[in-house]
């Protein structure tokens, strides 16, 4: 991987050449990967997986997230709250936003989502049960775009309840429905999945679609926020 | 359950776990209509005729296409949704001549297409376009033509038009026009030294001629087309020793769209000859890679309605030096450097550059968003002032408490803009200011400068490389001293001599600066720039000022931060630089005053954007330049610009006058991180002397133009970014 990397960077310093005033962290990172004299550096100790009981003592709300064809999934930290918005970052900062279960921001994962909006009630944004699930709502999406305000796309979809499932998110097990949502929108379609508790309607898991270039987010509550 | 709350400083616990997930399922879906093709002529259409089609807003091709002795290399840009233009530097061999029957013709020509009505897809209008082929050149090509297009069954397009000019060298009819007048019967291709708009020539002539043609989208990467030539190629015939025999007005071919943005065909041409096509195509508004991808801008917190809202800090000059200090470590993680800082507790007033995004709004974001972290709760105003180029540009004022509400919400970028403020920069903060302790700053540079000659006698395309290593001490407040080596590296000339110019060789002998492996001093100058008042800005330098001139400039900018337009004033006196000697004026002994008023407008009409020069040029000559460039928000740039002097078409030479297309891409769009540097690109035409504007490379409006309310509202979207 490293010669393939080598060249690149060289690439990059090919074409853009380099200076004293700031290259950035990025491109750093890259020089780093393929520094030949990294070699002296003191080995680093293996990552350590994280585990139920770290998250259950750090006591921080904390999600996992991974973009649909990622092969590894990141934890995110609750890092900032403003009125239902609780916002959690990853040790890379990128940043992810939520309303409930309904992300309704992404940053830094490659093409940002700027917020998201829902008709009420939406199960996402407040856990309804199951079986007390509206039909559908309508959702807006809105995305980077040449002036103050995003380009904004609205879809109306439909929720389809599943079968009743299993599934374990960090050591724990969490039983619940599937329900499909199928959201059909003038510029195109996209299909939603949600793992919800069938009596709370807490939706614990949920593939929830981003925006037309990053697709979908693969969204597991590892332990959820609670606070006011 | 306990009450969670938010993680406590920047711990980390933990990443990464290959967990497999067992939902997955499919997703995104947009639906795109598949973008036109090309034709050998690099225009939107089939393989020689054009078609009625536009490419998406923006596109840029660039093409090179072969067929028997015929080689076209094509710039085709999508000016406006429903305009394009193409620049285009053909050779043809064997033109032959009366004496050199051997003779190979190069060739520049000019394309414009209008479509006057967009195909309705669900209908039946078919798309209706005007186009003025090889309008402003030597005549080559010089045709005119109206084309409709009509899309069927979603993967097959048919095509019909009738040509004047050359596209009636079939003649199908007569031309109609005939009937308004006789002269419209009437056309001459003689253009001299080309250059010039042959506007009376335009849809004239004895006859029209028809041609048309289909095009089938077999799959998504193949296309075949066909179609019937109107054009005889007479005169690519005529050549004693031409070799191309044209057979039939019939042409085939195959086009194969490689990955997304290349595309390759092949065409049997005229019954004769074998022929290819390679395309590359862009879109400014559709990067290459990922542009949101690193580190996300720091969450906000709103203030506790009960922090202490006390403000003496401000008064105590260790507590605002010890938070300016900390502001500084934070805001150079974000890449955005921390000048002055001062605050009366209300207000931080921040002074800062960015260096690392292409986007200025995002740098005012981030800097804002950190504010918001390390501020004092009593602070309800942001001032952040941004400096470019050591020069203090626009103030951006916001409010704190405005933020708290709009961020993470819907429309915040709107209401954000609503709520934001812009004034022009004052001179200084005033004295009690926490300051950068950075200069003398010492700033390098080593940058491979790949150049593109066009048409140059003798010479009709050079590509080369340089490696050009730059220094920079900047004193502070303005003052700097800049050194520029360039060392030819790739394809480098000899010297070619003087050239034939019947002016002062002040543009002409260039090629003369690039010849031989010597280093060159490009550059060596004092510079100093400062603000006379919030909306005036000034700038004096002294040196080998370019390549070819050294002396002294002195420029004064008057550009309010609110205004879309400006008014600038620049006078030199210079004298012509040795072309073998860094510091020598003696070969050339030529010394002249040279300047322009400026007029500057930013349209606010698909990001167009005009600059008018009038004054005295480097020949001597008096006149005046227009540009128009059209600017994207992330930093693309297309413009074309033409030079009017007082110097004969003849004087001049070939071209008739100073004309010329440039390019400017920002490395942004090719990476997915951000940096702000940027390749310029300059389609000229022959290096003349007439029109010859000094080039000044700290020039007041490009430094201070991305810092004008019009400007930062293209780009306000990257504010939450």
């Amino acid at each position: 991987m490293r010669y393939w990397l080598a060249g690149a960077v060289g690439a990059v310093f090919l074409l853009c050449g380099c200076t004293n005033e700031g290259v950035n962290p990025i491109f750093n990172a890259a020089v780093e990967e393929v520094n030949p004299f990294g070699g002296d550096e003191a080995p680093v100790e293996p990552q350590q997986q994280l585990t139920r009981a770290d998250v259950t003592r750090s006591d921080v709300a904390t999600i996992r997230a991974r973009l649909d064809g990622d092969e590894t999934a990141t934890y995110l930290l609750a890092a900032a709250k403003n009125g239902p918005y609780v916002t959690y970052s990853s040790a890379l900062r990128q940043t992810i936003t939520l309303v409930g279960s309904q992300v309704t921001e992404t940053r830094g994962l490659g093409y940002d989502l700027l917020s998201a909006a829902s008709s009420q009630p939406d199960p996402l944004t407040r856990p309804i049960p199951v079986a007390n699930w509206p039909a559908g709502v309508t959702r807006s999406y809105e995305f980077p775009a040449n002036s103050p305000k995003g380009r904004v796309e609205s879809f109306t979809c439909r929720f389809e309840v599943g079968s009743r499932k299993e599934i374990v998110i960090l050591g724990q097990r969490h039983s619940g429905i599937e329900v499909s949502e199928y959201c059909q929108g003038p510029t195109g379609s996209f299909e939603n999945l949600h793992f919800a508790d069938v009596s709370s309607g807490r939706v614990w898991r949920s593939l929830q679609w981003t925006g037309p270039r990053q697709g979908l987010v693969d969204v597991e509550i590892v332990l959820p926020y609670t606070g006011g | 359950m306990s009450k969670r709350h938010l993680r406590a400083g920047v711990a980390v616990i933990a990443l990464a776990s290959a967990t497999a997930i067992g939902v997955v399922r499919s997703a995104p879906a947009q639906e795109t209509i598949p973008r036109p093709s090309l034709t050998l002529y690099g225009t939107t259409g089939l393989i020689d005729m054009p078609s009625a089609q536009s490419q998406p807003d923006g596109q840029i091709s660039l093409s090179y296409s072969q067929f028997g002795e015929t080689a076209r290399r094509n710039f085709t840009f999508q000016i406006l949704p429903r305009l394009s233009g193409t620049l285009r530097y053909s050779s043809i061999e064997n033109w032959g001549n009366r004496e050199d029957p051997s003779y190979d013709l190069y060739d520049r020509s000019f394309d414009f297409q209008f479509q006057l009505l967009k195909e309705d897809r669900d209908g039946w209008q078919p798309a209706v376009a005007i186009g003025l082929r090889d309008f402003l050149g030597t005549g080559v090509y010089s045709s005119e033509y109206l084309v409709a297009t009509k899309t069927i069954l979603d993967d097959f397009t048919v095509t019909g038009g009738v040509g004047w000019g050359r596209l009636a060298g079939i003649g199908a009819a007569e031309n109609p026009f005939c009937a308004i007048s006789d002269s419209m019967c009437e056309r001459e291709n003689d253009f001299g030294e080309g250059g010039q708009p042959s506007v009376d020539t335009y849809f004239r002539g004895q006859d029209v001629g028809v041609f048309g043609g289909i095009e089938w989208r077999a799959t998504d990467k193949f296309t075949l087309k066909a179609e019937y030539s109107s054009d005889v190629y007479s005169r690519e015939q005529r050549g004693e020793n031409a070799k191309f025999d044209r057979k039939s007005p019939f042409n085939f071919g195959a086009e194969y769209r490689w990955f997304e943005g290349v595309t390759l065909g092949a065409y049997y041409m005229y019954g004769d000859q074998i022929g290819f096509n390679v395309a590359l195509s862009g879109n400014p508004n559709n990067p290459i890679t990922p542009q949101d991808l690193g580190a996300g801008p720091l969450p906000i917190n709103a203030r506790d309605i009960n922090a202490p809202q006390g403000t003496s800090w401000a008064s105590n000059p260790a507590a605002r030096d010890q938070l300016a200090t900390a502001l500084a470590e934070v805001l150079k993680s974000e890449g955005v450097v921390l000048e002055q800082f001062a605050s009366d507790g209300r207000t931080a007033e921040v002074v800062i550059i960015n260096r690392r995004f292409n986007q200025d709004p995002k740098a005012i974001g981030r800097t804002a968003r950190v504010l918001t972290v390390a501020m004092p709760a009593s602070v309800e105003t942001f001032r952040i002032t941004m400096v470019q180029d050591q020069l203090r540009t626009a103030t951006t004022v916001i409010s704190r408490s405005a933020m708290e509400e709009q961020v993470n919400r819907p429309n915040a970028g709107e209401e954000s803009w609503e709520t934001t403020t812009f004034e022009g920069a004052m001179p200084s903060l005033g004295a009690d200011v926490w300051q950068r302790d950075a200069y003398p700053a010492f700033i390098w540079s080593v940058i491979p400068a790949p150049y593109l000659y066009l048409l140059t006698p003798d010479d009709p395309i050079r590509l080369g490389l340089n490696l050009e290593v730059g220094g920079t001490v900047q004193f502070g407040g303005g003052l700097s001293f800049t050194g520029q080596i360039s060392q030819p590296l790739l394809n480098v000339p000899k010297d070619p001599g003087p050239s034939d110019s019947v002016l002062e060789h002040v543009r002409s002998d260039t090629p003369r600066y690039y010849a031989d492996f010597e280093p060159k001093l490009a550059q060596l100058t004092l510079d100093y720039v400062t603000k006379l008042s919030e909306d005036i800005y000034a700038r004096a330098s002294v040196g080998q000022i370019e390549r070819m001139f050294g002396g002294i400039s002195g420029e004064v900018l008057w550009k309010p931060v609110e205004q879309n337009w400006g008014i600038g004033l620049e006078l030199n006196y210079v004298a012509q630089r040795d072309f073998d000697d860094p510091f020598g004026f003696d070969y050339y002994d030529y010394q002249v005053a040279t300047g322009h008023a400026s007029f500057y407008w930013d349209t606010g009409f698909y990001g167009l954007q005009t600059e008018i020069d009038a004054g005295r040029y480097l020949a001597g000559d008096w006149g005046g330049t227009f540009r128009l460039t059209r600017r994207f928000a992330n930093g693309w740039a297309v413009g074309a610009y033409f030079t009017k002097t007082d110097v004969t078409a003849e004087d001049f030479g070939e071209g008739s006058f100073d004309k010329g297309v440039s390019l400017e891409i920002p490395f942004r769009w090719t990476v997915p991180f951000e940096t702000r540097s940027t390749n310029d690109i300059a389609l000229t035409s022959i290096s003349r002397d007439g029109g010859a504007r000094l080039a000044v490379a700290n020039r007041l409006y490009p430094t201070v133009r991305n810092f004008d309310r019009n400007w930062l509202y293209q780009n306000w979207g990257s504010f939450w970014q």
